[in-house]
């Protein structure tokens, strides 16, 4: 074993979003930062990777809303080339051959929702209301460390007493209202306004992407919540592509972090961390290299920090136990394809906006749940669930002209078959059962592939490092929410260990891009450090 | 027309504790009850011959002990079983455990390690059940701003609850809100055991044990047990029809006056005010406060009428989940069925078909798209019928049937005999003389039990006892504390917090709230 370079203050394991956001905040403190990534690329989950000759493929996380525009500004990321392009619709394909679309313009979708059913159009508005105002009830608590429930502490109480002023601004029917909506299954919820199977369906989408829920599961409306507390252009719960795929956001986050005089690694895997005495000292890589630094913040999920890149032996056993009962779930799945032209589907003319956003063939709720009751079960879902992209209608830089690439999220897809591991032949019929149904809506639709890549939980895992695959690092559930994400009484970035950090999707307040655990955790480790955290601006506040 | 101070509406227990109560306060009550008897849900039917026993709830878990308590019931002679009612996980693969009484104090049949885990486990339970404990014998926070008691109550009961230390208080945070499989996966590996306790978390609850908050339901069943009597249950045999005659005793005898088979056609409303009730027969009575125990759908939808409500109101209602998902099949037997080990069923036992965590996922899985369990899980109550009925010596076998749906894709009409049997052919597997025994049988669904007993839906709980319909959100958050925007008018049914089995709390807490408003 060697000890390589100079001494850092904080070492940042794994380049994902929040770990180079982390990463970028402490060095703009003026620390002296190292991140160290396994792979070859940068990013983790948020890349673009060129996997067929000319075209990219965002191949893990696929679009963007919830990346906090505090941490754009903050960190100059437009400056960087980061440039987040709103998305134009979406539509739902119906197994009767019709379609729902949907528009950004209220009006337009309003008035394709009226076909559908009049009285749901008019519910439309009263469901947009109410879930906005939960939006904005949640915005500013994403960019707060959560207080921890049972302590005494001055910063735990006073944190406990904004949260209750907050709940207090609400009437005591709003405060109702929020406790139902934080509770409910999304079927329960979108029944108390919509009567239409196929309109009812095309709203759920959001309440089970990346949980290993089914829309019936209680809890599922907050999910949807999770969804849809992003913004693009101060639109919130609007979604966006990064232009250049989502790889843009790591490179802008990259160049950020490299402009303030970061050091970047790649191809170096943590082994282990290194604790003496109950202290952190560095990290050792799979190469035998070690890496000094008095502070260590990892970016990966709760159970690999702390079952593989730390010896058990520093932890308490109590915690391991907690560790271990933390639900990181593999329910997802992702199919890329390269096209080598545009796929027609019937209905719907080429340059129908709708066909710019996510595109579903999922037409009711009881479908989805069955594709869920497969994944209970331990297979793949035999009718899944599709959200599927092509980014290049909006982004020509991702792919040559005429040429596209498609992205599919499928859900469900279990961390191991039947309790075995993948095999060959599994991926490929799980493959062959994604591409199946895209050709039952679209005709000819399997001559046009070029090229195509299935990931399954265990490719995730492997490459990306996400246990099981969970694009979240831990299911969304509320027993994994706030003050008791990722371990109740560790909820505030830190570890039992001195000196160990998380700043990874498994911390309050979870996955999707967008950054908020990575600053979150930095403001953490100012505090411990007794150095100004100035330069990290607050949440605006909404209300 | 004939006026009164109080009109209560359905004689089920809930209205026959408020009448009672209200009457002992010096009111003249009067008890309207649309069937011919009073027992609403839990009254006596005659089965078969001359036999009579409650034709749907007919094992008493949770009564209330505060109920017994505050209407005097002991001096009825109210049953108590001797002994506390064990449970018997029928498995027919594997051996089967045997779970002892006051929810599993003792478990026969599983390893010693696993019985201090399952020790532990429990502890958790009953340490957390304390919290609905304590929140069901008080009004809920409702939209009613004086209600700082119920405020104060809510806070200390969050202290009290963080008093029981650090850990247990980060626990019970933690646990609230997930699903039962999860909790005993973590700690249990008897499949048996994990699918008992996940029947029990779900029974009478639109949720399978992987379904987010389904522990909530096990933690309300034991905060029941623990405000009932946990020793000495209430029997089994006969227990629920002198728990009920105890209640019809004291109503009549605190001077309440009942008119049965009135049943009441519609409020008599006056610019938000009640004034009276009217009957389907057209006698019309007069008085100042209303309360009704029956649903909340009847109660706002049918008899105050949608003219008579906020939009907002209205909507919360129409939007309850209510409807039933348990059924309940009774069967006489000749004789007391044997065992294939030739042993003798016991009727102080409580028999569960619930083998696994799965079989209980699978048949709820049915459940969500209105098809019928392909292997219904049930719990089963064997009771001798006594000398007073001429099946003197005969054995009446009480089941409950989890996930039975209200409405089925496919019609219920041939569907009735496929559920019944597979339930039968399911004891015979394991008794293999049960089905020569029997001399009469009879199922009622949902749907059934929606026409027979006036419930909207058919639900047992009146609609659903799920995480965000409890306190104050039951059954809607602007009439949770019992009174309703129409002055006069009150709830009281099972549809009101904290609701449930045959609890008496909701009752007790509605009079307890009149009693306030008017002080």
């Amino acid at each position: 074993m060697q000890t390589v370079g100079k001494n850092f203050d904080v070492i940042v394991i794994g380049s994902g979003h929040n770990g180079l956001v982390n990463a970028c905040y402490l060095q703009k403190a003026g620390l002296n930062v190292l991140v160290l990534e396994k792979n070859d690329w940068i990013g983790g989950a948020a890349v673009s990777r060129e996997l067929h000759p000319g075209i990219l493929y965002s191949n893990c996380s696929y679009v963007c809303s919830l990346f906090r525009p505090e941490i754009m500004r903050d960190l100059e990321l437009p400056k960087h080339g980061l440039q987040i392009v709103a998305i134009e619709g979406g539509t739902v394909f119906t197994r009767d051959g019709d379609y729902l679309a949907s528009f950004r313009n209220h009006h337009a979708k309003k008035r394709e929702l009226e076909r559908f059913s009049v009285k749901d159009s008019e519910s439309y508005s009263r469901y947009s209301r109410d879930i906005l105002k939960q939006c904005r009830f949640i915005q500013p608590l994403l960019m707060r460390t959560a207080p921890d429930p049972t302590s005494f502490k001055f910063r735990d109480l006073s944190e406990m007493l904004y949260l209750l002023r907050k709940v207090n601004d609400l009437t005591a029917s709003e405060l109702a209202d929020t406790v139902r909506f934080w509770t409910m299954s999304i079927s329960d919820f979108l029944d108390e306004y919509f009567e239409n199977d196929v309109i009812k369906a095309s709203l759920a989408v959001s309440g089970i992407i990346g949980t290993a829920l089914g829309p019936m599961s209680p809890g599922t409306a907050y999910v949807l919540l999770h969804h849809y507390m992003g913004e693009v252009d101060g639109s919130i719960g609007a979604w966006g592509y990064a232009r250049g795929g989502m790889g843009a956001i790591s490179k802008a986050l990259t160049s950020s972090f490299k402009a303030m005089g970061g050091t970047l690694l790649n191809n170096s895997e943590v082994d282990k961390v290194d604790i003496r005495g109950a202290r952190v000292k560095g990290v050792i890589l799979k190469n035998g290299d070690e890496y000094l630094a008095k502070n260590v913040v990892s970016n990966a999920d709760v159970k690999r920090t702390f079952l593989k890149l730390t010896d058990p032996e520093h932890l308490p056993p109590n915690f391991i136990k907690k560790v271990n009962n933390f639900k990181i779930r593999g329910s997802s799945g992702k199919v890329n394809i390269a096209l080598d032209s545009m796929p027609k589907f019937s209905g719907v003319s080429e340059n129908n906006p709708c066909l710019k956003g996510d595109i579903h063939f999922t037409d009711s709720i009881e479908r989805m749940e069955r594709a869920y009751d497969d994944w209970k079960m331990g297979t793949w879902s035999r009718d899944p669930f599709l959200d599927m992209m092509i980014p290049t209608l909006t982004d020509p830089t991702m792919a040559p002209p005429g040429k596209h690439f498609m992205s599919c999220f499928v859900q469900y897809c279990p961390p191991k078959v039947g309790g075995k591991n993948w095999t060959k032949e599994n991926k490929d019929a799980f493959g062959e059962t994604v591409i199946q149904q895209i050709a039952d809506y679209s005709p000819g639709f399997k001559d046009k592939i070029l090229h195509m890549e299935v990931r399954t939980p265990k490719e995730l895992e492997e490459e990306v490092g996400l246990t099981e695959g969970n694009i979240f690092q831990g299911e969304l559930t509320f027993d994994q929410l706030l003050f008791n994400r990722p371990i109740p009484g560790y909820a505030q970035y830190r570890s039992p260990i001195k000196g160990l950090y998380m700043c990874g999707s498994s911390t309050h307040p979870g996955g999707g891009v967008m950054g908020a655990p990575g600053r979150n955790a930095a403001v953490e480790i100012l505090k411990d450090l007794n150095l100004p955290d100035t330069d990290i601006r607050d949440a605006y506040e909404v209300l | 027309m004939k006026s009164y101070d109080v009109i209560v509406i359905g004689a089920g227990h809930n209205g026959l504790i408020v009448a009672s109560k209200l009457a002992a306060s010096g009111r003249r009550v009067l008890l309207l009850e649309a069937s011919d008897t009073y027992g609403g849900m839990a009254r006596s039917e005659v089965l078969f011959k001359d036999f009579q026993a409650p034709e749907l709830a007919s094992n008493a878990v949770g009564i209330s002990k505060d109920v017994v308590q505050n209407l005097g019931l002991n001096k009825y002679q109210l049953l108590f079983n001797e002994d506390g009612l064990k449970t018997m996980g029928l498995n027919i693969e594997n051996e089967s455990v045997i779970f002892g009484s006051n929810f599993g104090e003792t478990i026969e049949g599983i390893r010693e390690d696993e019985f201090k885990r399952w020790k532990e486990l429990r502890e958790k339970f009953f340490n957390q059940s304390y919290l609905f404990q304590r929140l069901a014998s008080q009004i809920p926070v409702g939209s009613n701003h004086k209600a700082f008691g119920s405020k104060a109550n809510l806070f200390l009961t969050a202290a009290k609850l963080r008093l029981q230390g650090k850990e247990q208080f980060r626990e019970l945070l933690r646990m609230i809100t997930m699903c039962i499989a999860d909790l005993v996966e973590e700690e249990l590996e008897t499949s048996s055991l994990k699918g008992l306790i996940s029947f029990d978390s779900t029974l009478g609850i639109k949720l399978g044990p992987r379904s987010p908050t389904s522990y909530l339901g096990l933690l309300y069943k034991l905060s029941q047990m623990k405000a009932s009597y946990q020793e000495k249950s209430l029997s089994i045999h006969g227990g629920v029809t002198s728990f009920i005659n105890a209640l019809f005793k004291s109503a009549e005898e605190n001077g309440v006056d009942f008119v049965f088979e009135g049943k009441v056609s519609s409020l008599i409303i006056s610019d938000s005010v009640a004034t009276g009730v009217k009957l389907e027969n057209g006698v019309e009575y007069s008085a100042k406060t209303i309360v009704s125990s029956i649903s909340p759908v009847n109660t706002f939808l049918d008899l105050v009428g949608t003219q008579n409500l906020e939009t907002d109101l209205t909507r919360r209602i129409r939007a309850l989940r209510c409807s039933g998902n348990t059924s309940k099949l009774n069967i006489i037997l000749e004789d007391i069925p044997k065992l294939d080990n030739a042993q003798n069923l016991d009727t102080n036992h409580r028999y569960v078909y619930a083998p696994s965590l799965e079989s209980v996922e699978s048949n709820f899985n049915a459940l969500k798209y209105n098809e019928l369990p392909p292997d219904p899980n049930f719990e089963m109550y064997f009771s001798t019928i006594s000398s007073e009925s001429s099946l003197n010596g005969a054995v009446m076998a009480s089941i409950c049937i989890q996930n039975t749906p209200y409405s089925l894709k496919s019609d219920w009409k041939n569907s009735k005999e496929v559920l019944m049997n597979k339930v039968i052919s399911t004891i015979q597997k394991w008794a293999p003389e049960f089905k020569k025994g029997i001399l009469f049988k009879s199922l009622l669904l949902p749907h059934e039990t929606e026409r027979k007993y006036f419930v909207a839906g058919g639900h047992w709980h009146h609609s659903e006892l799920q995480i965000d319909s409890l306190y104050s959100l039951r059954p809607a958050f602007d009439v949770s504390d019992y009174s309703t925007p129409i002055d006069g008018l009150f709830i009281c049914g099972a549809g009101t917090h904290p609701g449930g089995n045959l609890f008496g709390l909701s009752g007790l807490n509605a009079a307890k709230k009149i009693l306030q408003e008017s002080s």
